[in-house]
C-alpha cells in the first residue's frame, strides 16, 4: 500500500477479496460478532467506505454522509499502511493513542481488528 | 432475590409472566459454597487444585523480582501491618492487603494460570490463602475455596465471552473472590450473597493502555483485596443486593454487552471446570508459549547463537498470537525506548511474541530475568527484533478456537542457508501437557528463599490437605531476613 488517496479503497478491496477466499477458515464464536455489521473506514484524503463481512462474503461500498455504522475506524494514511501490511492491527494504533476507541464500539473494533490482521497474514 | 411479578392470568388467558427471568446465579453459587466438602470432590480435581497452589505461588515469587513489585510493597506500608503472608517478602500485612500484593505479583510477568477463558489462580489462590490465614483455616478448607473459585470463574467467563474484554482483563473476579473468601470465613447463605453484592457493586474494568505498566497488576489484586473485605463487611451485617451477578442491572450486565445466563450454573457440582486448568512453564502470555518452547528447543539444539548469523525468524501461529503480540508495536516512542526511559515497564512485553521468542532463543529460558531492563535493552535482543515475522496458520487458528490448543511453529534461517524448525501443537502446562510445577516454584523462588526452605515449602504444599492450620505453611513462603530483593527500587 502507498500513501495515495486510494490507499483505503485498495486496502479494503484486498481485504474483501481475501475474506471471500479465506474468511470461513478464520471465524469462531468469539469473533463472529464482527459478522453482519457495518464498519466505517476513514482516512484523510479518501472517501469514507463501509465494509461488511458475512460468513461467506464481503462487501465494500461508499459511505453515505451520516450513515450509521457499528464502529468507525479513522486512521492516518501512514497507519493504514501499517495495518494493511499486517504489521500492525487497528488496535496497535488505538493503543498508540492515534485512533479513537469509543466505549460503545470497542468490542467491534477489537474483533474486527484481530480478524483483519489474521486474514492479512494468512498464507495463501 | 429481587422482586418478581407473580403469575397472573387476565381475560386473555395468557399468563402474564416476566419478560426476563434471570438465572439465580448468586443464590446458586452461595449454595455451592455451603455444600462444598472436599471429601465429595473427585480426587483428580483436588490434585489439580493442589498443584495450582504450587504453580501460583511460583508465579507470585517470580513476580517479586521486578522493581514494580518492590515499589508496591514499599507503598503498601501505609496500610499498616498484619498477620497475612506476602509470598517472597519478609513483612506481613492484613489479609486484604496480602491478597492485593500476592494477586499483583502472580500476574507481574504473566505467569499465572487459567480455566476455560478465565485467568483464575492469580486471583483465587491469593484470596484463599490470605483468608485462610485470617481464619486459621485448614489446608482442606483452602482447597475447597480454590475449587469454588475455579468453578465460578470458569462459568462467569463463558457467560460474558461474547460481550466483555477477554484475556487477563476479563472482568469476572469480583464474583469469585468474595465467594472464595466467604467460604473460608464461614459465611451463611445470605452473607455469601451479600458479599458478592458488595464486591461486584463497583464494577471494575481496566483501561487497555495500562497494560504497558505496573498498574496492570491490579487486575487480579484489586478484586482479591476487595473480595476479602466484602466478605468481612457482609459478615458484619452490611446489606447489599443479593442477586447482583445475574440481575439485568447487575454486575455481569454492567461489564459485558452480552450475558449468556444459561452458562452461569450449567453443570455446577457435576462438571468440574477445574479440570480445564492450564498452567505455564515459562513466563509470557499463553499465546506466545508454544513459540517460546520452540525457541528454547532450537537454543538447545544449536547452543548459544550469534544474532548476526540469524537471517530471519518466522513464527507460524494462530492470528490471536500475532494480534496480541503487535498491540504495542506502533507506539511512539517505541515501547522498548519507553521502557529504557522508565515511562513504561516490562509489562507490555509479556504479550509481545517477538520479544518472547527472541529472548528465549538467546537465553534458552524465559522467566523474570529476561524482563529486567538490562536484558530487554541488550544489543542482542535489539538486533533480532526486526528479523521476526509472523504468519497466520489456519489450522492452528482453528485448533485454538475449537479445542483450546495453543500451537506455533518457529523457523530459524541462518546466514549459511541452514533452516531449523520446531513445532509445538500445544503449550507446555496445558491440561494435556503437564509439567512438574516444582520447577516453576524453584525458578520463582531463586534468590528469594534458601534452597532448603524451598524443599520444605514444596513438601508442605504437596500435603496441604493434611495441614490443620494453613499458617504452618506461611513461614516457609517468606524470607526470614530482608534482602536486596525486599528493598524499594532505586
Amino acid at each position: 500500500m502507498h500513501e495515495t488517496p486510494d490507499t483505503l479503497e485498495r486496502g479494503l478491496r484486498h481485504i474483501a477479496e481475501r475474506w471471500q477466499r479465506h474468511g470461513t477458515r478464520l471465524i469462531s464464536r468469539r469473533l463472529e460478532g464482527a459478522l453482519g455489521r457495518s464498519f466505517r473506514f476513514e482516512s484523510p484524503g479518501s472517501a469514507a467506505r463501509i465494509l461488511e463481512l458475512t460468513h461467506g462474503g464481503a462487501a465494500v461500498r461508499a459511505a453515505s454522509g451520516q450513515e450509521a455504522s457499528h464502529a468507525t475506524f479513522r486512521l492516518s494514511r501512514k497507519d493504514w499502511d501499517g495495518v494493511f501490511s499486517g504489521r500492525w492491527s487497528v488496535m496497535s494504533i488505538v493503543l498508540a493513542g492515534r485512533a479513537p476507541f469509543p466505549k460503545h464500539e470497542r468490542r467491534y473494533i477489537m474483533q474486527l481488528s484481530m480478524l483483519l490482521q489474521t486474514l492479512l497474514l494468512l498464507e495463501d | 432475590m429481587g422482586n418478581r411479578p407473580t403469575d397472573f392470568v387476565d381475560e386473555t388467558g395468557v399468563p402474564d409472566e416476566a419478560g426476563f427471568e434471570p438465572v439465580p446465579a448468586t443464590a446458586g453459587y452461595a449454595r455451592f459454597c455451603l455444600d462444598m466438602k472436599l471429601a465429595t470432590v473427585p480426587h483428580d480435581v483436588v490434585a489439580i487444585a493442589r498443584e495450582q497452589i504450587v504453580a501460583t505461588i511460583g508465579s507470585c515469587l517470580g513476580g517479586n523480582h521486578l522493581p514494580g513489585a518492590r515499589a508496591m510493597a514499599s507503598g503498601l506500608a501505609i496500610m499498616g501491618h498484619g498477620e497475612a503472608t506476602l509470598f517472597g517478602r519478609p513483612e506481613r500485612h492484613s489479609a486484604p492487603i496480602a491478597a492485593l500484593y500476592n494477586g499483583a505479583t502472580a500476574q507481574n510477568i504473566d505467569w499465572d494460570d487459567w480455566v476455560l477463558i478465565s485467568h483464575v489462580g492469580g486471583c483465587v489462590v491469593p484470596t484463599a490463602f490470605a483468608a485462610a490465614e485470617l481464619e486459621a483455616a485448614s489446608g482442606a478448607r483452602l482447597l475447597e475455596a480454590i475449587i469454588i473459585g475455579n468453578e465460578v470463574a470458569g462459568r462467569t467467563s463463558r457467560a460474558i465471552q461474547r460481550g466483555a474484554y477477554l484475556g487477563n482483563g476479563l472482568p469476572n473476579h469480583q464474583v469469585e473472590a468474595p465467594l472464595v473468601a466467604g467460604h473460608l470465613m464461614g459465611l451463611d447463605d445470605k452473607a455469601l450473597r451479600r458479599a458478592v453484592g458488595h464486591s461486584a457493586f463497583m464494577a471494575m474494568e481496566n483501561c487497555p493502555i495500562g497494560w504497558t505498566a505496573d498498574s496492570k497488576m491490579f487486575i487480579n489484586g484489586l478484586p482479591a483485596m476487595w473480595g476479602i473485605l466484602s466478605a468481612s463487611l457482609a459478615r458484619a451485617g452490611m446489606i447489599s443486593n443479593q442477586d447482583m451477578i445475574e440481575h439485568p442491572a447487575g454486575y455481569l450486565a454492567t461489564v459485558s454487552e452480552a450475558v449468556d445466563q444459561d452458562e452461569l450454573l450449567k453443570g455446577l457440582g457435576d462438571i468440574w471446570i477445574t479440570r480445564t486448568l492450564n498452567t505455564k512453564r515459562h513466563a509470557s502470555c499463553a499465546y506466545n508459549l508454544a513459540g517460546v518452547e520452540c525457541a528454547i528447543a532450537i537454543h538447545q539444539r544449536l547452543g548459544r547463537i550469534d544474532p548476526a548469523r540469524i537471517r530471519r525468524i518466522t513464527l507460524d501461529c494462530p492470528g490471536v498470537t500475532i494480534y496480541v503480540g503487535s498491540r504495542y508495536q506502533a507506539m511512539e516512542p517505541d515501547i522498548y525506548e519507553q521502557y529504557a526511559n522508565g515511562d513504561v515497564t516490562h509489562m507490555g512485553l509479556c504479550f509481545d511474541a517477538g520479544f518472547a521468542i527472541t529472548a528465549a532463543l538467546l537465553d534458552g529460558d524465559l522467566d523474570y530475568h529476561q524482563y529486567l531492563a538490562e536484558r530487554v535493552s541488550s544489543p542482542e535482543i535489539q538486533q533480532l527484533r526486526p528479523k521476526v515475522r509472523f504468519r497466520t496458520d489456519a489450522d492452528m487458528q482453528r485448533a485454538y478456537y475449537s479445542q483450546y490448543r495453543y500451537g506455533s511453529r518457529l523457523t530459524l534461517e541462518l546466514d549459511d542457508g541452514t533452516v531449523v524448525t520446531e513445532t509445538r501443537e500445544q503449550l507446555l502446562g496445558a491440561r494435556d501437557r503437564p509439567f512438574d510445577h516444582a520447577e516453576k516454584f524453584r525458578a520463582g523462588a531463586h534468590e528469594l528463599l534458601p534452597p532448603g526452605q524451598v524443599d520444605e515449602a514444596l513438601d508442605a504444599l504437596r500435603r496441604i490437605e493434611q495441614l490443620p492450620d494453613i499458617r504452618e505453611l506461611s513461614d516457609l513462603l517468606r524470607p526470614r531476613e530482608p534482602s536486596d530483593l525486599s528493598a524499594p527500587p532505586r
